[in-house]
C-alpha cells in the first residue's frame, strides 16, 4: 500500500544540499519553465534524478484556464521535457498568463463561470493530447476576486476537475491566503471541492503587504517564508478526510535557510500528515446503508 | 465575454496609465474595451486598493522573472560541471 509522501521543490540553489539529504526527501518538483530551454545533457541529469527519486514537473506560464486556446508550441516544448525528463507526473495551474497579446507575468485569476470552466476543459484536453498525460490543476491565489465570475472557486474547480477528469494540486498556502484576503472559511472550501481526486498538495509560506494607497493589508504567497501554522492545520484537515495517499510538495522560492531549516518543515509536514491520519484512523465507523 | 474581460484585466495589470483612467472610469473604459454593460458593471465592483496592490505585485515579480533570466552562478557551475 502506498503511504503519503513528502518532498521539496528542486532549485538550483538548494542542489547540492538536496543530494545530500535524500533519505529525508521522498519526491522533488521541478519548474517546467526553468528548465524548457534546457539543453540534452542537462536534461539527461534531470533524468538521472528522476530515477533516483520520484520527481513531479511543475509548469506555471500555459494558461490552461484562459479564454485563448493554450498556445501548441508551449505544449510541445513541455512534451518534449516531460519525456526526456520521465517525471512521474506533471501539473498547471487554474489561471490564465496572457491576453490580447499582453503577458501579464504571472498566474491571474479568469472570471470563474461555466463558459471558463468549459474552455479549461478543452485546454486540458489539448494539452493531456500533447504531452501525453494529464496534469493535476493547481487552484491559485489571487489579490483580486475576479470579476464576472458567476461560480465560487470551489465549485469553479469541482466542475473543470468532474468535466476532464483531471487530478487536483491543492495549494493550501494558497487556500489560507484567499481565505485571509476574501475573508471566508477554508473548511468549507475543503468541504466543496473533490477530496478524492487529490493527487498532490503545495505548502509554502508568505508575508503581510500594504496596498500602494492604503492601509488595507494582504496576504501574499510569496514562498520566501517559513509555512503558516494555519497551513499545517489546513494539511491536518485535509489528511484526516482524504482516503488516498497523499503527496506534499514544500515550496520555496527564495531566501532560503539553510537546509536543516527546510527538512525540518518537511518533518512538521509529517506531523501535520500523521496528525490527520490519526484523526481518521480514530472516527467512528461511518454507518452503512445497508447495516440493520 | 470571458475573453474580453481578460483582455481588459491582462491591460490593467499591466498598463499604469490604462489602469488610472479606469480607476477615474470604470464602466467607460470598460465599454469602449468592448465588455458588456453588465460587465462593465462588474468590472466597476472592483475594489481600487485591490487592483492597485495586484498590479504592484505583478509588475514586482516581472521584474523579479528578469533578474532570474540571468543565469545563476551556480547553476552555471553545475551546468558546467555536473551536467
Amino acid at each position: 500500500m502506498q503511504r503519503d509522501r513528502v518532498g521539496l521543490g528542486w532549485r538550483p540553489e538548494l542542489a547540492a544540499s538536496i543530494f545530500d539529504a535524500l533519505d529525508r526527501i521522498d519526491v522533488l518538483e521541478l519548474i517546467a519553465d526553468d528548465h524548457l530551454d534546457s539543453g540534452r545533457r542537462e536534461r539527461r541529469a534531470l533524468n538521472i534524478i528522476a530515477r533516483r527519486v520520484p520527481m513531479h514537473v511543475h509548469s506555471i506560464a500555459l494558461g490552461m484556464a484562459g479564454a485563448e486556446a493554450v498556445d501548441t508550441r508551449r505544449l510541445d516544448r513541455l512534451a518534449r521535457l516531460v519525456n526526456e525528463v520521465e517525471p512521474e507526473a506533471w501539473s498547471e495551474h487554474l489561471a490564465f498568463m496572457r491576453a490580447g497579446g499582453v503577458e501579464i507575468g504571472h498566474l491571474a485569476a479568469p472570471p470563474r463561470s461555466e463558459a471558463s470552466a468549459e474552455g479549461a476543459t478543452r485546454n486540458l484536453r489539448k494539452a493531456t493530447a500533447i504531452v501525453g498525460t494529464m496534469p493535476a490543476m493547481e487552484n491559485i491565489a489571487t489579490l483580486i476576486e475576479p470579476p464576472c465570475s458567476s461560480l465560487g472557486e470551489p465549485d469553479w474547480i469541482a466542475r473543470i476537475v468532474a468535466d476532464s477528469g483531471c487530478g487536483l494540486l491543492l495549494d493550501l498556502h494558497n487556500l489560507h491566503a484567499n481565505a485571509t484576503n476574501f475573508r471566508f472559511d477554508p473548511l468549507d472550501f475543503l468541504a466543496t471541492i473533490p477530496l478524492d481526486r487529490i493527487s498532490c498538495i503545495h505548502v509554502a509560506g508568505g508575508s503581510w503587504i500594504t496596498a500602494p494607497d492604503g492601509d488595507k493589508r494582504y496576504l501574499l504567497d510569496d514562498h520566501l517564508h517559513a509555512v503558516d501554522q494555519p497551513v499545517y492545520d489546513l494539511l491536518c484537515e485535509v489528511a484526516a478526510r482524504a482516503a488516498q495517499p497523499l503527496t506534499v510538495v514544500l515550496e520555496r522560492d527564495g531566501a532560503f535557510p539553510p537546509i536543516p531549516v527546510l527538512l525540518d518543515e518537511l518533518d512538521r509536514i509529517r506531523a501535520a500528515l500523521a496528525a490527520g491520519r490519526g484523526r481518521q484512523h480514530s472516527a467512528p465507523e461511518p454507518a452503512h446503508a445497508g447495516r440493520r | 465575454m470571458q475573453a474580453d474581460v481578460e483582455r481588459l484585466m491582462a491591460r490593467l495589470l499591466t498598463d499604469r496609465a490604462l489602469r488610472e483612467r479606469f480607476i477615474a472610469d470604470p464602466v467607460a473604459v470598460a465599454r469602449e474595451r468592448g465588455l458588456s454593460p453588465q460587465e462593465a458593471d462588474a468590472m466597476a465592483k472592483m475594489p481600487v486598493a485591490d487592483l492597485r496592490t495586484a498590479a504592484r505585485s505583478y509588475d514586482l515579480k516581472r521584474n523579479a522573472k528578469r533578474r532570474r533570466g540571468r543565469t545563476h552562478p551556480l547553476l552555471a557551475w553545475l551546468r558546467r560541471t555536473v551536467m
